[in-house]
């Protein structure tokens, strides 16, 4: 309708108005900055190039961003791994047993993430828990040195970021038709054949979303690395946070930032064509 | 005391979505205080129409003027009519007083005023007990009742109901249908109804605008939309009715010979008395009297108690014989499903006369299917070929 | 039998979730600065906790920057829901993309994004840039929310109201909120916590002049476990189950 109203004026003016300047913009300037080149004190001088880029390519980082995602990718397969069965085990209970069950998942999740890796220390120490477990069974004769390793933080990663793995599995998996795992055992099916080619397909939209939602924090979270991990460990996360705030390489933390962004956008590519597979096959 | 000035007159209005058309050209002209429906099947464009007047849709051409005003461009909130939804659309977090009241403090009407209005209305469709009752508490029928007073207190010009008895069962629609007679008595003013259901359009309507795929094919008063239908969409969609082939023959003036179901017969044309005769389609498909000349295809419709039937005599077997393979008791008549020579079935309905069991068919007879003169529609052909 | 192995399998994952958190809590009330070895029950690291007046004060800003994001956060979101859901404008191409961009981009990404925004906007760095950088991250969370509760609602009604004379205000305040209510408020309640919970973006848009508590525990925890930190810890913890309680109670009654 030809209908002039000022409520509705302010408000498209407003939403798109603030979502332009502080999402749209910052992000061209991020884009753009990767092909600037460092200045001081200006932080970025208006002088094109593409080295930064070119130096993604160095050895030095590409060593700091492979280890990042190999680190993550384990996390990953990790959370993956250990989640799925709880998420089906916890699908399948009874309704009242099932809300109980995600309200203790629901509550590490918006615990705090810092405290949560910080939490971990006391397990980890040489005194830790972990420690004098391993020792009380007997397993080992000398406490380990976990903290200040890598896998401390893939310990770290793991640990919190399993509730993001969690939960989308579980969304998913509660969605699965259970008559259609009947159809298959009942076709004679095993229950391995049954999972792979039944069960496994028809979640993978929740598979990949919480592997996202585990592997790109994994990728950029910078505290992790920094209380579980010490001065030794540099990943992608605390590399980016060096540029900007200690070494003052701005472009080339655009650059590498980027990066990011494009595994990202490659990561929701994948996940929308899954996406786009298991709604065509679902009946309407 | 009805005003003679139209109180809503569509100028040529059409309406697409995209590139789907949904009313082709539509003209027409509502009168002050006038019940019209817009009776059709689904996706007629019945509702379309409803919402060009509420200002929900705006037309792809044409205007829209009510009350003398052209309101094609104003939204909804300004014009001078109210809907009732079908759903009745009642809002859930508030009252039934508040439901009723909401247009009169859009309007800033002074709170006295409101309190009375409301009342008012409430009393009108028998719901004044339940005012701080919420929709929730309320039955279908209830709601409905809630939903026309909420639309009435405004006192708009128009009042636009769109299916609103349709969700009810059957008696409750029955009551409802007599409920909005009395309404508009009392209220005097214009009525836009829109159903799918032809008895109930028939039953409450001055005129009624039977619609086919965004068209109206006929728009008229009740029986002569059933007596006269103009063309072979409305005579099949309002009531029963039997379709003859036949083929023009010669004309006469008032009259002509044709040939029906292989019989010759006299058909008459244009209506003496209370006879039908031929009657020539204008608007819808266009066709017009000057095809029923010699040679062009007919179809002539009988409504089943317009049907005269007599045993036929030994031997007949005219095209317009048949036998009788049902016979339907149903109180007060008695429906006769008759096979004819050709394979058709024609469904005859008589009044049951008890003080005559003789002229009580049975099944297996041989009858003869004839009408009373002038009675009969005669239409042109739209589907054939003429020769 | 199987049952036992679901049950055994549930139970050690959950272990694993809540062991560190309950060792931090017992920790907590622990008499020793730095031996893990249990030395009697004390509270003195919460008197202690209570005293240190940095920390109390960077606990109240917090709040006090959860609650304004959450509040304008909540008035922007909804009005972009309502936008998305009743209007057509330019820009809405933006509109739903950003929001997009948003919930997806690394939280390391959207920081350094906005720390360039601000350095270029010649902003200081404090609360102003720590308000509108949460308000920013929280918004998609309040219109997603709030989008789905307008889907469930009827069109009809706001048909109703608008053939009764309401204007689109009146539609917006009348008709709209009351009925997206829960909507708005669990928007709300989500904000309140995205913003407490933030620590990467927020360590990129900080000033001196505004410090919140997950970067006061940062800085803190860098330097080592310090007994007070794991009180801190503790009751923080304690807050998320109060408040993941309080949220289930509310969407109870509301069905």
């Amino acid at each position: 309708m030809k209908d002039r109203s000022l409520f509705k004026t302010m408000a498209v003016t407003l939403t798109v108005g603030w979502l332009t300047v502080f999402v749209i913009v910052p992000n061209l300037l991020t884009l753009s900055a990767g092909f600037l080149t460092r200045g001081e004190p200006e932080f970025v001088l208006p002088v094109f190039t593409l080295e930064n880029y070119v130096r993604l390519f160095d050895p030095a980082f590409l060593d700091i961003f492979l280890d990042s995602v190999w680190l993550a990718l384990g996390a990953t397969v990790l959370c993956l791994l250990v989640g799925y069965p709880f998420a089906y085990i916890l699908a399948r209970m009874t309704p009242a047993r099932r809300r109980l069950g995600l309200l203790f998942v629901i509550i590490p999740f918006w615990t705090n993430s810092l405290i949560r890796t910080y939490a971990l220390i006391a397990i980890l120490n040489v005194n830790g828990l972990f420690n004098a477990a391993l020792l009380w069974m007997g397993i080992i004769s000398e406490p380990m040195e976990l903290l200040y390793t890598n896998t401390a933080v893939f310990i770290g990663f793991t640990y919190t970021l399993l509730p993001f793995m969690i939960l989308p599995l579980y969304a998913s998996i509660e969605k699965l038709d259970h008559r259609l795992i009947e159809a298959a055992r009942d076709l004679g099916a095993g229950s391995f054949q049954t999972f792979f080619r039944v069960s496994l397909p028809l979640t993978l939209p929740g598979i990949i979303a919480g592997s996202m939602l585990v592997f790109l924090p994994a990728l950029s979270m910078f505290y992790v690395p920094d209380i579980l991990g010490g001065a030794k460990s540099l990943l992608v996360g605390n590399f980016i946070r060096n540029q900007f705030l200690v070494a003052r390489d701005w472009p080339f933390g655009a650059a590498a930032s980027v990066l990011l962004t494009v595994v990202m956008g490659l990561l929701l590519y994948v996940y929308w064509l899954c996406q786009k597979r298991v709604r065509r096959a679902e009946p309407a | 005391m009805e005003n003679t000035l139209p109180c809503i007159e569509l100028e040529h209005v059409s309406k697409r979505f995209g590139d789907q058309p949904v009313l082709g050209d539509i003209h027409l002209t509502i009168n002050h205080g006038e019940f019209l429906t817009f009776l059709g099947p689904s996706g007629c464009g019945k509702t379309t129409i409803l919402r060009l007047l509420a200002g929900f849709e705006h037309p792809s051409s044409g205007r829209v003027r009510i009350g003398g005003k052209d309101v094609t461009d104003l939204p909804p909130h300004k014009r001078a009519v109210n809907t009732v939804f079908q759903n009745y659309a009642l809002f859930p977090h508030m009252t039934v007083f508040d439901n009723v009241a909401f247009g009169l403090r859009m309007r800033r009407t002074p709170a006295k005023v409101i309190e009375e209005d409301v009342f008012s209305a409430l009393r009108m469709v028998k719901m004044e007990t339940h005012h701080a009752r919420r929709p929730s508490q309320l039955s279908g029928g209830q709601q409905q009742r809630v939903a026309i007073a909420r639309a009435v207190v405004n006192k708009p010009l128009v009042l636009l109901l769109d299916e609103p008895l349709s969700a009810l069962d059957y008696k409750l629609r029955k009551a409802m249908q007599i409920e909005l007679k009395e309404l508009r008595r009392t209220l005097g003013i214009t009525f836009v109804f829109v159903t799918h259901d032809q008895e109930e359009a028939f039953s409450m309507s001055d005129r009624v605008a039977v619609m086919n795929e965004g068209a109206i094919e006929q728009i008229d008063s009740p029986s002569v939309i059933y007596e006269k239908p103009k063309n072979l969409f409305v005579a099949k969609f309002v009531g029963e009715i039997n379709t003859f082939e036949g083929r023009v023959l010669s004309r006469n003036g008032v009259s002509m010979q044709a040939l029906v179901e292989g019989e010759e017969v006299r058909l008459s044309l244009g209506g003496n008395g209370n006879g039908n005769g031929a009657h020539c389609a204008s608007g819808g498909h266009g066709t017009s009297c000057g095809s029923l000349a010699a040679g062009s295809p007919i179809k002539v419709l009988l409504r089943p108690e317009d049907v005269r039937l007599e045993r036929a005599a030994p031997g007949d077997a005219g095209g317009l014989t048949g036998a009788i393979v049902d016979t339907v008791y149903k109180g007060m008549t008695i429906d006769l499903i008759i096979e004819m020579s050709g394979g058709k079935k024609i469904l005859a309905t008589e009044f049951f006369n008890e003080d005559a069991p003789e002229a009580l068919f049975s099944v297996g007879e041989r009858v003869r299917v004839g009408w009373v003169e002038d009675w009969e529609v005669v239409l042109p052909d739209e589907g054939s070929q003429s020769l | 039998m199987k049952r036992m192995v679901k049950a055994a399998y549930l139970g050690t994952v959950y272990l694993f979730l809540y062991l560190p958190l309950a060792v931090l809590t017992v920790y907590s009330f622990n008499d020793a600065k730095h031996v893990v070895t249990w030395k009697g029950f004390t509270t003195r690291w919460y008197v202690k906790l209570a005293e240190n007046s940095v920390l109390l004060d960077a606990a109240v800003n917090s709040l006090l920057l959860a609650a304004a994001s959450a509040t304008a956060a909540t008035i922007i979101g909804t009005l972009a829901a309502i936008a998305l859901k009743r209007y057509r404008f330019t820009g809405r191409t933006i509109l739903s993309t950003s929001m997009y961009v948003v919930m997806m981009s690394p939280d390391i990404v959207m920081g350094i994004s906005l720390l360039m925004l601000f350095v270029l906007l010649g902003l200081p760095l404090g609360f102003t840039t720590l308000f509108l950088s949460h308000v920013t991250f929280c918004l998609p969370f309040v219109t997603v929310t709030v989008l789905a509760r307008l889907t469930g609602l009827d069109g009809n009604l706001v048909e109703a109201a608008m053939d009764l004379g309401a204007r689109e205000f009146e539609v917006f305040s009348r008709i709209i909120l009351p009925l997206a209510m829960p909507g708005v408020l669990a928007g709300w309640l989500l904000s309140f916590t995205l913003s407490l919970d933030d620590v990467i973006i927020s360590f990129f848009v900080t000033g001196p002049t505004f410090e919140i508590l997950p970067l006061k525990i940062y800085s803190m925890v860098r330097l080592g476990v310090k007994p007070e930190v794991n009180a801190l810890c503790a009751v923080m913890f304690g807050v998320t189950l109060a408040v993941v309680f309080l949220t289930q109670l509310c969407f109870k009654e509301r069905k």
